[in-house]
């Protein structure tokens, strides 16, 4: 294959210059690491996700790729199949909550970042969750990735996977986010936010720890959404400016696209 | 607005003359310059008002039917100007013909009215531009339209 | 001597100059730039000076009076430790019943021992419209709530037919003469045929008069002469139950027409549907006729069967499309436009454009806001969320049923829309803004913007619409709302709510909820404002049967606020049938299409009594009694 020429585009990613942007520029872009802030162990990843036990085989829904006879497709050769791809894992899920007050990270964030950082992906966005389905392998790589970097508030972002419901409610008096099923709680001794229970709401044989939550501070410093007491929406004037012309676009153009035009 | 279309319109404007010399029709710049230096100077009201809002930024596309497109800044709390563009994002962007720019800081046009009509084009905060409004109102001495609670004067 | 310049070449010469000397000055001025980025700081401390006009707002003072805490705090203490279910008075109930009934009849029922606790958070009361009626959220439960009920049956059993055709057939083909004195021993005739009265044939089967009690019809005409000569129960009075402007506007569009709006019973269309509703009124106008004019069964009975049941007849819904097939008057055929029909908040207002209203006072403006809201929040949400989303297409329980909730109580929808009111008047000075995207974007950003702050700083409210659905159903009637009512335009509107929830919203918080998704609210955007054949319609035409529009809960109020917003907008005394309008003026209708929270309210507290009841038919016995019954028909040999 001949070399790639390398373009010259640079993407914007995100409109705007305030430090909600630029967080949104941060998070969306694949080619800037994000920070780590806590070690999660693998098995204890394992245990929260609930899909299999702990160090047990992986469950594979077809025989390895390498021992497939398949019929000649030339997408085949240009697509790099995933580990879990390739040893034929089943496809499981990890579905996340986003508190609504001054979350690291929410469901449409979520949504872009999976679609810049991984492959091999489904997702789900909603209000109040985001279900992220990858081979069972490659979902594991993954969701080390969410719990252990800056995009995971213990207090304001958790496992859900089912009962979603509280994004939106008041914190709880230890400033989580609120969890009818009570997977997580403060641990008042460590300071961390511990999970009791597995994203299903089963009670786990040992507490799996994930981390203190983050300061208010912090909350703010971090915050994917605008809001009133960080960065006021109101005078995003740029990102206004290319919401409305993108809905004008759709409005006036989308049966006509030739009607595009620089002053649209 | 069709004062500001006749030949050398801008001799006879005192607040305008006082701040620059007749010879060239001013620039947009130097408009809204003389508008600041003459005459919200020299209003008191006009001085409270734009005191008692947050830092404001806007951004003015003054359309010249012959010499292009100019870009100035307003910076409010304090006042300012500079021409260019705004190097962080502006609280308000207006896009406004030159003669029309002219008759709104002359007081013959207002701001508010000019966006209903589609003449000027308005994006950003909307509170902004009723600062912009107010200031310019108090500016030539009119009566300041009391505000609703949610968006009044010194709201963000 | 100086060079001669062109005209041209001097000018750019002198604006290359001042570029030139603009550059040298931002390069000395560094501090300026650096004042620059400094202010956007400045922002959230300017904010927080104005907390206190926050404490000052009416939904201050409705979510401290719902929560019992401050409505601006963001922690809620006592999360986790109210005590479950027990903290709510209908939650004991529901358990007392469940245990009650599986006793009687040896079969669990509704037991709070399986599935999630409920109730680890408050289970807030919720205080419906300013009558201070308080219910709570499972009263607004469709199956739990008459009012509710009886708004889907009172729209389902409703058929309009024309008799200008049948009139001509009978003068010109049969010879009969029409009069004031025909038309009104036919009106007589027909409440009695209406509640499956026999007429014309002896030893039929009829009803049990107790049970058709909401049987009726009754005359809609335009012309005074008509009414005059009419008996005066028989027709629905336009000059006493609307503004007198908008009576003279409503009978001059309606003319000398003469219709008649048919009430079928309420239990006829429960058994059936209300495909149900114009057979059974074609069928009993048709004996009226029969019986009242002395006709036999020559061709001309067939025409006017014809007549009633296709020809002359306006349902109030379409069939929908074969997934989803229902046949008319079902509520997923509702046409757009008839929904603000069928609302009748605004009609005693002065027939004149919102934004004359903004002129007058403030108190005229907010009145004409909280009437929409009135008519959004209690039918428009109903229909589509509690009903259409939540029953007909979910069935079960109803998620969808707590966002409709979200614009009875609450308050938010008038708490922005009266601030709203007063902005409007004093910047718009009683012009309509053109019908223009640029224009009108201007107005909505701030009133989105305004919502979306007074969400984030307001943790109870969002607490109290706790998910994204709830908070686009609210965020698409404002938007769309204040849009068709400034522009009177219901594309304009619906657009508008488009963008407030799909764009605004979407992109403040990261998040919407079932409306306000890339597939429907991104595609379907040209498809909402276009108007070519195949591509788009009217947006009163607009329905739930149309294709690539936005459906969710979310989507409903947002498309009523579009169309009766613009309605009011452009002061029009009727969106898209003045018969429609008339008919559900009619006192006799059991909900209140005029207060319709106030009945759901009143529901809510069990004070609502509906139409349809089956006592008449019924043992006399104790709810629970079933069994026992059944038990002793057992000794009844066969």
């Amino acid at each position: 294959m001949a070399e790639k020429t390398k373009s010259e585009y640079v993407p914007n990613i995100y409109p705007g210059k305030d430090t909600v942007s630029a967080r949104r520029k941060k998070l969306w872009d694949k080619s800037r690491p994000l920070l780590k802030y806590r070690s999660i162990a693998e098995d204890d990843i394992t245990q929260l996700l609930s899909h299999r036990a702990v160090r047990s085989a992986y469950v594979s829904v077809h025989p390895p790729l390498e021992e497939l006879i398949e019929p000649y497709d030339p997408i085949k050769h240009i697509v790099v199949p995933t580990p879990g791809t390739r040893a034929g894992d089943r496809i499981r899920f990890i579905q996340m909550s986003d508190s609504f007050h001054l979350p690291s990270i929410a469901p449409f964030g979520r949504q872009r970042l999976y679609f810049s950082r991984f492959r091999g992906i489904d997702t789900v966005v909603y209000s109040g969750r985001e279900i992220l389905e990858m081979r069972e392998r490659d979902l594991e790589k993954a969701t080390k990735m969410l719990l252990e970097t800056e995009i995971f508030n213990p207090g304001r972002s958790a496992l859900k996977g089912i009962t979603v419901h509280g994004h939106s409610l008041r914190l709880d008096e230890n400033g989580l986010m609120f969890d009818a099923r009570r997977r997580y709680i403060y641990d008042k001794d460590s300071g961390e936010v511990v999970y009791i229970k597995d994203q299903m709401g089963n009670v786990l044989d040992v507490p799996v720890p994930v981390g203190p939550p983050l300061s208010e501070e912090d909350c703010k410093k971090l915050c994917l959404t605008y809001s009133w007491d960080t960065q006021p929406y109101k005078a995003r004037t740029e990102l206004f400016e290319m919401m409305s012309r993108s809905t004008k676009m759709r409005v006036m153009a989308g049966f006509n696209p030739e009607m595009i035009n620089e002053s649209m | 607005m069709a004062e500001e279309r006749k030949e050398d319109w801008w001799k006879d404007k005192a607040w305008i003359t006082q701040y620059l010399f007749k010879g060239e029709e001013p620039t947009a710049f130097d408009l809204l310059g003389a508008f600041v230096c003459n005459i919200v100077m020299g209003s008191p009201e006009a001085i409270l008002i734009a005191g008692n809002m947050p830092p404001r930024l806007i951004h003015f596309v003054v359309n010249h039917p012959k010499r292009g497109s100019e870009s100035i800044v307003l910076m409010m709390t304090p006042v300012a100007v500079f021409e260019g563009e705004p190097e962080e994002e502006p609280d308000l962007g207006l896009e406004i013909d030159y003669y029309k720019f002219a008759a709104m800081l002359g007081g013959k046009e207002d701001v508010m009215d000019m966006v209903w009509s589609g003449e000027v084009t308005m994006s950003g905060n909307t509170v902004v531009g009723m600062d912009l409004k107010d200031l310019l109102d108090a500016s030539i001495g009119k009566e300041i339209i009391e505000r609703p609670a949610a968006w009044t004067i010194g709201v963000p | 001597m100086g060079e001669e310049l062109s005209e041209e070449e001097r000018i750019k010469r002198f604006v290359e100059e001042r570029k030139k000397k603009a550059g040298e000055e931002r390069t000395k001025e560094s501090g300026m730039s650096a004042r620059e980025r400094d202010y956007t700081r400045e922002l959230y401390r300017a904010s927080q000076k104005f907390i206190d006009i926050e404490k000052g707002r009416d939904i201050y003072q409705t979510m401290k009076e719902i929560w019992g805490a401050e409505p601006l705090y963001e922690v809620d203490e006592k999360m986790y430790h109210r005590g479950g279910y027990r903290q709510s008075i209908r939650k004991k109930e529901f358990i007392d019943a469940g245990k009650q009934i599986a006793i009687k009849r040896g079969l669990p029922s509704y037991s709070r021992a399986v599935g999630l606790p409920v109730g680890q958070r408050m289970l807030e009361p919720m205080p419906v419209g300013k009558w201070g009626i308080t219910i709570e959220q499972d009263d607004s439960h469709h199956m739990n709530n008459t009012a509710i009920q009886q708004l889907n049956d009172d729209i389902k059993r409703t058929v309009i037919m024309n008799l200008d055709l049948a009139h001509r057939m009978l003068q010109v083909r049969v010879g009969k003469e029409v009069t004031p004195e025909t038309l009104n021993f036919y009106m007589e005739t027909l409440q009695h045929t209406m509640g499956a009265g026999a007429v014309a044939q002896e030893h039929m089967n009829e009803v049990n008069p107790y049970l058709v009690k909401d049987a009726w019809a009754k005359i809609i005409t335009g012309s005074d002469e008509i009414m005059d000569g009419l008996d005066q129960r028989y027709y629905i009075h336009i000059d006493e139950l609307f503004h007198p402007d908008r009576a003279k506007a409503l009978k001059e569009a309606i003319g000398d027409s003469i219709w008649v709006v048919f009430r079928v019973p309420t239990l006829a269309m429960r058994m059936g549907d209300g495909e149900c509703t114009g057979r059974w009124a074609a069928m009993q106008n048709t004996m009226a006729f029969i019986s009242a004019y002395q006709l036999s069964g020559e061709h001309v009975i067939s025409d006017l069967a014809y007549a009633f049941k296709h020809a002359r007849v306006i349902h109030m819904g379409d069939k929908l499309w074969g997934s989803r097939v229902r046949g008319r008057n079902e509520i997923g055929g509702i046409p757009d436009g008839f929904i603000p029909d069928i609302i009748q908040c605004e009609r005693d207002l002065p027939l004149m454009p919102y934004v004359e209203y903004m002129t007058q006072d403030d108190a005229a403006a907010s009145k004409a806001m909280t009437r929409m809201s009135e008519g959004i929040g209690g039918i428009a949400a109903m229909l589509d969320n509690t009903l259409w989303l939540g029953f007909y297409m979910s069935g079960g329980i109803g998620f969808s049923n707590t966002v409709a909730t979200s614009a009875l109580s609450g308050g938010a929808n008038e708490d922005v829309l009266s601030e709203f009111s007063n902005l409007g008047a004093k910047y718009l000075r009683g012009k309509l803004i053109p019908a223009k995207w640029d224009i009108m974007k201007v107005m909505l950003n701030m009133v989105a913007t305004y919502v979306i702050e007074t969400y984030e700083k307001f943790p109870t409210l969002a607490e109290l619409h706790w998910g994204g659905a709830h908070k686009t159903s609210i965020m698409g009637t404002v938007g769309a709302g204040v849009s068709a009512m400034l522009t009177g335009s219901s594309t304009m509107g619906l657009w508008a709510g488009n963008y407030t929830i799909a764009s605004a919203m979407k992109e403040g918080w990261l998040r919407t909820g079932w409306a306000g998704q890339e597939i429907q609210d991104h595609m379907g955007m040209p498809y909402l404002c276009s108007f070519r054949p195949e591509e788009g319609n009217l947006t009163e035409m607009h329905g739930e049967n149309y294709p690539m529009h936005s459906f969710s809960a979310g989507h409903g109020n947002q498309r009523a606020a579009a169309n009766y917003g613009a309605m009011m907008g452009r002061g029009s005394a009727w969106c898209l049938s003045p018969v429609v309008k008339v008919a559900f003026a009619d006192p006799h209708l059991a909900f209140d299409f005029r207060r319709p929270r106030y009945c759901i309210a009143k529901a809510g507290i069990k004070e609502f009594m509906p139409d349809g009841e089956r006592t008449a038919i019924t043992p006399a016995c104790d709810i629970l009694d079933r069994g026992i019954l059944k038990d002793t028909m057992k000794e009844i040999p066969f």
